[in-house]
C-alpha cells in the first residue's frame, strides 16, 4: 500500500530511503499523505485525470493562421547579388498599386512575382541600396532580441538566451540568412514594420475586378470592401483581423511583436522547436522538433489549461472554480497571445454590423508585463474580465470543442458523468426546425439546445465574443430571401427557425436568455448541480482505484460525497479520504500495519 | 492487462512470470551481447503452465492438486484454491483477508519517472542520449517506442491505453534492461570506484570471498526495494531471493563457461541477470 501510495501522490514507485523511513519506529503516515496532498506529483495526477477526461489539448487538425499577425519570407538579391530574406504578411494593403495586397518589391525591381503561398517565379535581379530602402526597413524583431523592449537592443538569440533547452528555440532560417551568416537585424516591408496601435480604414477605389493586369503587376490588386468603401479615413485598430484588408497604415506593431515570423513563403511556414515527446512536463522533453508559427499558440493554449489545473489543485481552491473561476496563468507568448493576437479572430463580416472593437474573453488590462519569448514565467491572472469562466473561456477548450453543442456535451459528460441517450425513441416525420421539439430529436436536444444556448455569444470554432449592442438575440431586419434563406452577414450570425418571428442569434432559438448568460451562466448551472459533487468523487475514486466504480461501491461514494461537499469542494480532503478508505486498501493487496509488523518480524 | 500477463498474475498469484522466477529469465537473455541461453533455473514450475506451489507440479505441463477440489488434470484455466497457510508469504503475515483487485498498470508517467529517479536522477533527455550511446541501432526508434507506452495523445483524441500491449512491454523491457547496462557501468565498473551512497542502484559491493545466500540477500533486499518498493521478505513468492540467488550463480557459472571475450565479468553478469529480472518483474510495471 505504502508503494501504491507513492505512486498515485508522488507519481514515482518509493525509494530506498523512503522506504527505510516508512519501516521506522514512529512514522506517522497519516502526515505523510498530508505532506503528499500539498506536492506536485498529486497535482500532476488530478490533473491527469481532468485533462484526460475533456481530452484538453488541441493539435494541427486545428488550424489557426490569422492573415494579420504571420510573417512570411522571400529572399531578394542585394546590390552584392547576396540573398536577402525580406518579411511580409499576404493580403497587406499597400498605397502604391503596383504592390497593393502583395510582397513589397515590385516585380520590375526584383525579376520575380511572388504568388502568394507560392515560390517567387522568374530570375533573381540585384536590388539597388535605394530600392531597398524605399520598400523594406531594418528592424531589430522580438524573436531576436530578448532585450527588444529597450531602445537599442543587444542580447541578440544565442548570445546567452534562446537554444536548444531554453524553451525558446528558433528554426535555423530564422537564426541566420541564407549564407548562413547571423543577421543583426532584418528586413521587413515598410507597411509591415509600422507601429501604431490605431491606423485609418484605406480605401484604394477599385471595386470591380479589372478587365486586365495592371501593367507592372502579377496579380489582380485586392478590391475594397464595402466596409472600407463606407469608412474610408475613419481610425481602426490595428489588431483585430479587419484591419490587414482595410488599412495600408497597420503593421506588426513595435519590433514587430503583434506578429509571428515565418521562414518561408509557405501558408504556414516554420518558426520554432516546441517538445514533441514530454510525457513528464515539457521542461523535461524528450525530444523537439520544428513546428510551424501557428503551433506556438496552440502549445501554449495547452499548457495555459495545466498550469490552471495545476495552481486549482495545489492551492486546494473550491473545484466548483474549474468553470468558474475568472483566475488563469500566462507567460510570455501568452501575453503576447491575448494582448496582440487573440484579436485578429475579430471582427470578420461582423464589421459590417458596427462590430469593430472585440470585446476580449480575456481582458488585456489585467496582464503582466512579460516579454514574448519568456516562456518560463508564470503569473497567475487573478481577474480576466466579467467574461471569464474558468477552462471554458479559455482559447484550447473554445478550439477543442468548436461547436456549442460539442462544448455543451463534453462538460454534462465530464462534470454530470451523465450522457445523452435517447430512450423510448418515438420518430415521427416532422417538418419541426426546432430539435429540441423535433420527435424523437428531443430525447437528447431538449437538454442539449439550452446547455449549448450559454455558447450562444462565442463564435464557433472561435473565442470571438458577439455583444449584445451589436448582436441583438433577435433581428428584424434580417430577413429570408425568396428561398426563405437568410444571406450575408445574417445568415453568418442569424438563423431564422420560425417564420413568424425574427431572425434570432444562431444556436440560441430554445433558450435565448442563456446567451446572454455566457458560459458563466453554464458553470453556474452544472456547479450548482446536485450531481455535481458526486461526479467530481466518481471520477477521481475510479481514478485511484484504478477501476469502474461498481454497485457495491455506492456507499463509499455516498460518504466521500458527503465529505468533499462539507469540505467546500476542496480535492485535498477528498483525496485523503480515497487513499484511506477501505477500497483503496483493499486494491492495494497488503496492508501497511501487515507490512510493518512483517517488517519487525525475525 | 496483457493476457498473458495477466494469467500470470491471476494463475501464478505472481509467482512463475516475472524475472528470476520466470522460466524465461533474465539468464535467458543477451548479456554482454550474448546469449547465455537456458532457463533461468531449473525445476521450476512453468508460467501459466498450471504449476502450483505447494503441489509438487512439475515443470512442463504442470498438474493441478488432487486435494484442492480444483482443476483435473492436464486442463488449463482455473487454478485450484490453496490453503490460506500455504498462499506464500501469508504466515509470517497478519492475515489479510480483505478481497483483492486485480494490479493496475502504472501509468506511463509514473514508470518513466521512475525509472529516471532509480537509473539517475536522469534527465530524459540525458536517458535518451545515453541510450543511442550505448546502442544507436536498438535505440534508433526510441521517438516510436514513446508512441507506444500508452501514454494518451490528447490532440488527437487517443485515449490512454490502459492496458499492456506487447510493443509497450518490449519497450518498457528494453528500456529497463539498457538502464540496468548502465548501472553496471557506473556502479560496480565505475574507476575509481563510486562510493556507496553515490550508486543509483547498485549500492553495494561484491564481498570479496564467496557470494552465500545470506550476503546475497542483503544486496538482493536493496535492490528489491529499489525496484519493486518493498522488502524481498515481503515478496508474494515466499522463495524469491532464493530463486534470484539460482539466477545469479548459473548466470555467472556460464559466463564463466563462456569463450568469447566478454563485456561483463561473471559476477557484473550476474548481478544484471538479476536487474534485468527485477525491471522485467509484473510487480514493477503494476500496482
Amino acid at each position: 500500500m505504502f508503494r501504491a501510495l507513492s505512486i498515485d501522490l508522488q507519481g514515482r514507485i518509493p525509494t530506498r530511503d523512503e522506504i527505510a523511513a516508512f519501516e521506522a519506529d514512529g512514522f506517522d503516515l497519516d502526515n505523510w499523505i498530508e505532506e503528499r496532498l500539498s506536492g506536485e506529483g498529486y497535482a500532476e495526477r488530478l490533473r491527469r485525470t481532468y485533462l484526460e477526461l475533456l481530452r484538453l489539448q488541441v493539435g494541427p487538425a486545428l488550424r489557426f493562421v490569422p492573415q494579420i499577425t504571420l510573417l512570411h519570407r522571400q529572399t531578394v538579391l542585394d546590390e552584392g547579388g547576396k540573398e536577402i530574406p525580406v518579411y511580409y504578411r499576404f493580403n497587406q494593403r499597400r498605397q502604391d498599386p503596383i504592390t497593393d495586397g502583395a510582397f513589397c518589391f515590385p516585380m520590375g525591381v526584383t525579376g520575380q512575382s511572388y504568388p502568394t503561398n507560392s515560390v517567387a517565379q522568374g530570375t533573381k535581379k540585384p536590388v539597388s541600396a535605394a530600392d531597398f530602402a524605399k520598400y523594406a526597413v531594418k528592424v531589430k524583431p522580438w524573436w531576436l532580441y530578448r532585450d527588444y523592449n529597450k531602445a537599442t537592443p543587444t542580447q541578440r538569440y544565442g548570445d546567452g538566451w534562446g537554444g536548444p533547452g531554453s524553451g525558446f528555440e528558433l528554426t535555423p532560417n530564422l537564426q541566420t540568412d541564407p549564407d548562413k551568416s547571423a543577421p543583426n537585424e532584418v528586413w521587413v516591408c515598410k507597411e509591415e514594420a509600422q507601429a501604431a496601435a490605431t491606423g485609418t480604414v484605406y480605401a484604394s477605389g477599385l471595386t470591380k475586378k479589372p478587365a486586365a493586369l495592371p501593367e507592372g503587376r502579377f496579380s489582380f490588386p485586392p478590391l475594397d470592401s464595402s466596409f472600407a468603401t463606407a469608412n474610408k479615413g475613419k481610425p481602426i485598430s490595428c489588431t483585430v483581423g479587419t484591419a490587414l484588408a482595410s488599412s495600408a497604415d497597420c503593421g506588426c506593431g513595435p519590433r514587430m511583436e503583434r506578429c509571428m515570423p515565418g521562414d518561408s513563403h509557405a501558408n504556414s511556414p516554420a518558426a520554432f522547436r516546441l517538445p514533441s515527446h514530454s510525457p513528464l512536463a515539457d521542461e523535461t522533453a524528450f525530444d523537439t522538433t520544428s513546428q510551424a508559427a501557428e503551433g506556438w499558440w496552440r502549445y501554449w493554449w495547452n499548457q495555459e489549461a495545466v498550469r490552471f489545473l495545476d495552481g486549482l489543485f495545489l492551492e486546494d481552491r473550491d473545484f466548483r472554480e474549474v468553470l468558474t473561476s475568472p483566475a488563469s496563468y500566462v507567460n510570455g507568448p501568452l501575453t503576447q497571445f491575448y494582448n496582440h493576437i487573440a484579436p485578429s479572430t475579430c471582427c470578420g463580416s461582423g464589421i459590417s454590423l458596427g462590430y469593430t472593437a472585440p470585446v476580449p474573453l480575456f481582458e488585456p488590462a489585467g496582464l503582466p508585463k512579460l516579454l514574448a519569448h519568456d516562456v518560463s514565467t508564470w503569473k497567475k491572472v487573478e481577474n480576466r474580465g466579467p467574461l471569464a469562466s474558468g477552462l471554458l473561456t479559455m482559447p484550447v477548450f473554445l478550439s477543442k470543442y468548436g461547436s456549442r453543442r460539442a462544448r455543451a456535451h463534453v462538460l454534462y459528460t465530464a462534470f454530470l458523468c451523465k450522457e445523452f441517450v435517447a430512450e423510448n425513441l418515438d420518430f415521427v416525420t416532422s417538418d419541426e426546425q426546432d430539435l429540441a421539439k423535433r420527435p424523437g430529436c428531443s430525447a437528447c436536444h431538449a437538454k442539449l439546445e439550452p446547455m449549448a444556448a450559454y455558447f450562444g455569444r462565442v463564435m464557433e470554432s472561435d473565442w470571438t465574443f458577439l455583444p449584445a449592442d451589436k448582436f441583438p438575440l433577435a433581428k428584424e431586419d434580417c430577413k429570408p430571401d425568396a428561398n426563405g434563406q437568410l444571406t450575408g452577414v445574417c445568415r453568418t450570425y442569424y438563423e431564422k427557425l420560425d417564420a413568424s418571428k425574427p431572425a434570432t442569434l444562431r444556436g440560441i432559438f430554445s433558450a435565448p436568455d442563456h446567451a446572454d448568460e455566457g458560459p458563466a451562466g453554464i458553470a453556474k448551472l452544472l456547479t450548482s448541480d446536485p450531481g455535481f459533487g458526486r461526479c467530481a468523487v466518481s471520477n477521481i475514486t475510479s481514478s485511484f482505484l484504478g477501476r469502474a466504480l461498481k454497485e457495491t461501491d455506492q456507499e463509499m461514494v455516498d460518504s466521500l460525497t458527503d465529505t468533499f461537499e462539507k469540505s467546500g469542494y476542496r480535492m485535498r480532503k477528498l483525496v485523503a479520504a480515497v487513499v484511506k478508505s477501505k477500497a483503496y486498501r483493499e486494491g492495494n493487496n497488503l496492508s501497511s500495519d501487515a507490512w510493518r509488523t512483517a517488517s519487525e518480524a525475525p | 492487462m496483457n493476457r498473458s500477463l495477466l494469467a500470470c498474475f491471476l494463475a501464478a498469484g505472481l509467482l512463475a512470470c516475472g524475472g528470476g522466477e520466470s522460466a524465461s529469465s533474465p539468464g535467458a537473455s543477451n548479456i554482454g551481447g550474448k546469449n547465455a541461453g537456458g532457463s533461468g533455473q531449473g525445476g521450476q514450475p512453468q508460467a501459466g503452465s498450471g504449476g502450483t506451489a505447494g503441489t509438487g507440479g512439475s515443470s512442463g505441463s504442470g498438474t493441478a492438486g488432487a486435494g484442492g477440489g480444483g482443476q483435473v488434470a492436464g486442463t488449463s484455466g482455473s487454478v485450484a484454491p490453496s490453503p490460506l497457510e500455504e498462499i506464500p508469504g501469508h504466515s509470517s503475515l497478519l492475515q489479510d483477508t480483505s478481497p483483492k483487485e486485480l494490479p493496475r498498470l502504472m501509468p506511463a508517467e509514473v514508470y518513466i519517472r521512475s525509472l529516471l529517479r532509480i537509473f539517475g536522477p536522469l534527465a530524459p533527455a540525458d536517458m535518451q542520449a545515453q541510450f543511442k550511446a550505448l546502442d544507436a541501432t536498438l535505440f534508433d526508434t526510441w521517438n516510436d517506442y514513446l508512441a507506444v507506452l500508452g501514454l494518451p495523445d490528447l490532440r488527437f483524441d487517443v485515449p490512454r491505453a490502459p492496458q499492456t500491449n506487447t510493443l509497450m512491454v518490449s519497450t518498457f523491457e528494453r528500456v529497463g534492461v539498457a538502464l540496468c547496462d548502465l548501472a553496471i557501468q557506473k556502479d560496480l565498473k565505475a574507476t575509481p570506484a563510486v562510493p556507496l551512497d553515490k550508486r543509483a542502484v547498485f549500492a553495494f559491493d561484491p564481498p570479496k570471498g564467496v557470494l552465500t545466500e545470506a550476503l546475497f540477500a542483503t544486496r538482493f533486499d536493496s535492490l528489491h526495494r529499489t525496484f519493486l518498493g518493498y522488502p524481498a521478505k515481503l515478496a508474494l513468492t515466499k522463495d524469491r531471493t532464493q530463486r534470484f540467488f539460482d539466477l545469479y550463480k548459473g548466470t555467472v557459472e556460464r559466463h564463466k563457461n563462456l569463450d568469447t571475450p566478454k563485456k561483463y565479468s561473471p559476477e557484473e553478469a550476474g548481478w544484471a541477470a538479476v536487474c534485468y529480472g527485477l525491471v522485467r518483474h509484473p510487480e514493477f510495471h503494476m500496482y
